[in-house]
């Protein structure tokens, strides 16, 4: 037994953390034990609120003012311990170079005064996490690089301090599917080169399946299971990791797609382009020559990283950009967006009800003063879709029933309800004016695991019910699979390949998409570490 | 070479950028002083004016240049300016610059110091306060100071000068240096005191809270906690990068607002009679005098500018995103990776 905790880097015995609000007091972590083991890699899953970011803060010691240990012991070696974090845009100082801020973390620990010494530990640094030309960018500003080259860069400063153990909190959540496979055998190598012991903090179970040695699965601020990621993965006990397994949408069986030849069409983007000026000479091709059509009763997909032009793409069919050539019809004659003709007033009105949008981040896309009630009865009264008040509110009584949300929540604010709730307001209010088309711009990105898996069934659900079409904007590729009848591949500002959603995760063409489908995480320890592997065989 | 050259394009482009400034502040300040009612006369013939008969008039008229159109008017101005002779003081009888500048050292120098007294002052206290933000002495310094910045600054002028200078004897109440003390720089510099104060408290909190509030949002970033998770303390985390950061926008709201401190300047030095600018400034404009009015709104112009342009380098020099060459070149390179 004491062998076994010799081997231990960072102990935690039954912790609880207390944070004080001003109303209440919410206890954040609830009597937690967790241990770290010597070059293992250890990842702490859980959905947001689980905790799991307080107990890397713990270990820290850099717990918010509000926030207090209230009982546990933490045995950390605090002056071998380094932290990566979330968000690789704003956890360097933007007006600071790279290699500046590296000497700062170099400095930190080590005793090196000399200038060169250091420069040239920093540069070793940056080789060490594959930054390519790193005499170049020791001299550049954070921003001049890409997201993934400045996690790596953050990586780098965190391997400055000579660390044994690496505390790393979502490293690649705010990162491109391709770009954090990299980051992912980048970090399992420095396992091996560094002897590190790792504890890797996510949401996402398919991230951690190749690396981790051992998950723990946490559940409002205690750990409900803690095992081999064989055995979590395989054989779950516990019946919330068995919850999440099953959201998983490789999980979940398949779902029945509606065949869509010899339908009528809905939409058709025929060569449409819309750039955005930057400087004088310079234009970012936001979406170059994109042509599609979407047929009733279909879900079609675009998927793409961040900056391929998704986003641009739905604004320009909601009539919110005007494009620079090429045109978008809507119901076969219907002219939404040209670059010669003007919609007239009745179009938009017509199109106003027919085409509605359901935005990212349930938060933003309803009025914090406005009830539920209010929210939805908006478009209804727009439309003067009902004569009498009393058949409104029996229509939205049946609206609410739809996306399963309880009529009594009706009057409240809409500050009152989670995230999943007010996801499904939003759900409600556009399905509320009968839509034939509905356009949804990463509707899951802001939500967990359990909560996406729900609201994609309820999506798949209503479609169908209420005879519409849906184009579905996302970059998880597992949901998109599970959900889409057909599937569109951005990249830079180019549809780079269609088709049906068997062809493409099957038997994908475009180089682009091969590789998108490999870096797509899958909740498989098998898998995952088989990919790995190949990735650091490659390097 | 590339990089002088550079250099010298740059300060090509800045000097551009002043002049046209200058320039036009001046067509403005011309026109708009001649619109506003009044009679430019009084302001050199006193009552007579008003006796005038008609040929006397027309011949005051001629004499000040105050015949033919608007543009004539100001061309005849703008041909003696770039010789240097900004004309005559109707008021004062002699030229506009002889009558100035004595009295612009005077007011240069209380409304410079106290600017950089105002600039220095307010940022150690928006520091102390993030720094202990929450705590008891952020939440006395937030209430004292709203009330001292409510404060108005003729009242606080004549009260201090009815607590240091009536009562305890202690500092004078007026002018800007001893009778016949003019070139003792102790006396001038008592005689600063008072109105330093008032300029300086009367702006402090202002830029004190908004330092305050810019550095407590910084503080929020996440890059502050990668620091600290280094193990750098909240103060070295403080000075080493918020501070640096918040710098570009707080030395912006600095050089905008030049002429906040320099107006107060003019009410202060009514109050205590200091011979400065601020009181020919309002005279000028009460009664016509303009020639003297176009000269201080230039002066103004030019301060504040070159505040501007001084500002705006030592804000590219820290943030280089705000160079816009750096922009440009930093979207081309996006731009080609996209295409």
């Amino acid at each position: 037994m004491t062998n076994a905790r010799d081997n231990l880097v960072i102990d935690i015995e039954n912790l609880s953390v207390e944070i004080k609000t001003e109303t209440e007091k919410i206890n954040a972590i609830r009597n937690l034990s967790l241990s770290l083991r010597q070059g293992e890699i250890l990842a702490i899953v859980g959905e947001s609120g689980s905790g799991k970011t307080m107990v890397c803060r713990s270990i820290m010691e850099l717990l918010p003012k509000s926030a207090k240990v209230t009982s546990g012991v933490i045995k950390a070696p605090k002056n071998e311990m380094a932290m990566v974090f979330q968000n690789p845009m704003t956890s360097l100082d933007p007006t600071m170079t790279i290699g500046k801020q590296l000497s700062y973390a170099i400095k930190s620990r080590n005793k090196i005064k000399d200038k060169t010494e250091i420069k040239n530990r920093a540069i070793e640094l940056l080789k060490l996490v594959q930054i390519d030309r790193a005499e170049e960018r020791y001299n550049q500003y954070p921003w001049q690089l890409s997201g993934g080259m400045r996690q790596r860069c953050v990586l780098a400063m965190a391997l400055g301090l000579e660390p044994k153990v690496l505390l790393a909190d979502e490293p690649t959540t705010a990162l491109d599917v391709t770009v954090q496979a990299s980051i992912l055998g980048l970090i399992s190598s420095l396992r091996e080169k560094l002897g590190l012991s790792i504890l890797f903090i996510t949401h996402d179970l398919g991230v951690v399946a190749g690396i981790a040695d051992r998950v723990a699965i946490m559940k409002a601020g205690s750990v409900v299971e803690c095992d081999t990621t064989e055995n979590v993965y395989h054989s779950p006990k516990h019946e919330y990791t068995k919850e999440l397994m099953n959201s998983l949408p490789s999980n979940a069986g398949e779902f029945e797609v509606k065949s869509v030849e010899n339908v009528e069409t809905v939409l058709q983007v025929k060569d449409l382009s819309h750039y955005f000026k930057l400087g004088r000479k310079s234009y970012i091709r936001a979406a170059n020559n994109v042509s599609f059509d979407i047929k009733h009763g279909e879900i079609f997909s675009i998927v793409g990283e961040s900056g391929s032009g998704k986003s641009t793409l739905a604004r320009c069919i909601l009539n919110m950009y005007k494009p620079n050539s090429g045109e978008i019809i809507y119901d076969e004659n219907v002219v939404l967006a040209s670059d010669k003709v003007k919609m007239s007033r009745e179009d938009k009105r017509k199109v106003s009800a027919e085409i509605r949008v359901i935005s990212q981040d349930s938060d933003t896309a309803l009025n914090p003063h406005m009830t539920v009630r209010q929210v939805i009865e908006e478009p209804l009264l727009l439309h003067h879709m009902f004569k009498t008040k009393a058949e409104m509110y029996a229509y939205m009584e049946e609206l609410l029933d739809d996306v399963e949300l309880p009529r009594t929540l009706m009057d409240q604010p809409v500050t009152m309800l989670s995230g999943g709730q007010r996801q499904r307001v939003s759900i409600a209010r556009a399905f509320g004016s009968k839509p034939k088309l509905l356009i949804a711009d990463e509707p899951l990105a802001s939500l967990d695991v359990t909560m996406q898996m729900q609201i994609v069934k309820l999506f798949a659900h209503l479609i169908k019910e209420h005879d519409t079409s849906m184009l579905f904007i996302a970059h998880d590729l597992s949901m998109v699979r599970f959900l889409s009848t057909r599937v569109g591949v951005m990249y830079k500002g180019e549809l780079v390949e269609v088709g049906t959603t068997e062809e493409i995760f099957n038997n994908p063409k475009h180089e682009y998409t091969k590789k998108l489908i490999a870096a797509m995480p899958i909740p498989d320890p098998d898998i995952e570490r088989e990919k790995i592997r190949l990735f650091k065989e490659r390097v | 070479m590339n990089k002088r050259k550079k250099l010298l394009i740059l300060i090509a482009k800045k000097m551009l950028v002043f002049f046209v400034s200058i320039f036009a502040l001046s067509i403005i300040a011309f026109s708009m002083s001649r619109i506003a009612p009044g009679d430019p006369l009084v302001s050199y013939y006193g009552d007579r004016a008003e006796r005038m008969n008609t040929e006397e008039r027309e011949h005051a008229i001629h004499r000040l240049g105050l015949d033919g159109t608007l543009t004539d008017q100001y061309v005849a101005w703008f041909k003696g300016a770039i010789k240097g002779d900004f004309g005559e003081s109707f008021k004062y009888k002699e030229n506009v610059l002889t009558v100035i500048a004595g009295r612009l050292v005077n007011t240069l120098l209380l409304g410079g110091i106290g600017f950089l007294l105002t600039f220095f002052l307010a940022l150690l206290l928006g520091i102390l306060c993030a720094l202990h933000e929450g705590d008891w002495l952020d939440t006395l310094l937030c209430k004292v100071g709203t009330i001292t910045s409510c404060i108005p600054e003729f009242w606080l002028s004549l009260v201090l000068i009815l607590i240091f200078s009536v009562t305890f004897h202690l500092l004078p109440s007026s002018g800007a240096f001893g009778l016949g003390e003019a070139d003792s720089i102790l006396s001038r510099i008592r005689h600063m005191i008072l109105p330093m104060v008032v300029i300086v408290l009367s702006h402090l909190w202002y830029y004190a809270y908004l330092i305050r509030n810019k550095l407590i949002d910084e503080k929020r970033k996440e890059y502050v906690l990668m620091s600290k998770s280094m193990g750098l303390t909240n103060r070295q985390v403080m000075w080493r990068h918020c501070v640096r950061n918040i710098m570009p926008a707080f030395i912006s709201i600095m050089a905008i607002s030049l002429n906040h401190v320099l107006e107060g300047t003019y009410i202060v030095e009514m109050v205590y009679s200091y011979p400065g600018i601020g009181t020919l400034s309002f005279e000028s404009a009460k009664y016509h005098d303009y020639n003297m009015l176009m000269v201080l709104v230039i002066i103004m112009g030019v301060v504040v500018i070159l505040g501007n342009i001084i500002g705006q380098i030592i804000s590219e020099n820290i943030d280089h995103r705000m160079k816009e060459e750096a922009i440009i070149e930093d979207a081309e390179v996006v731009a080609s990776e996209k295409i």
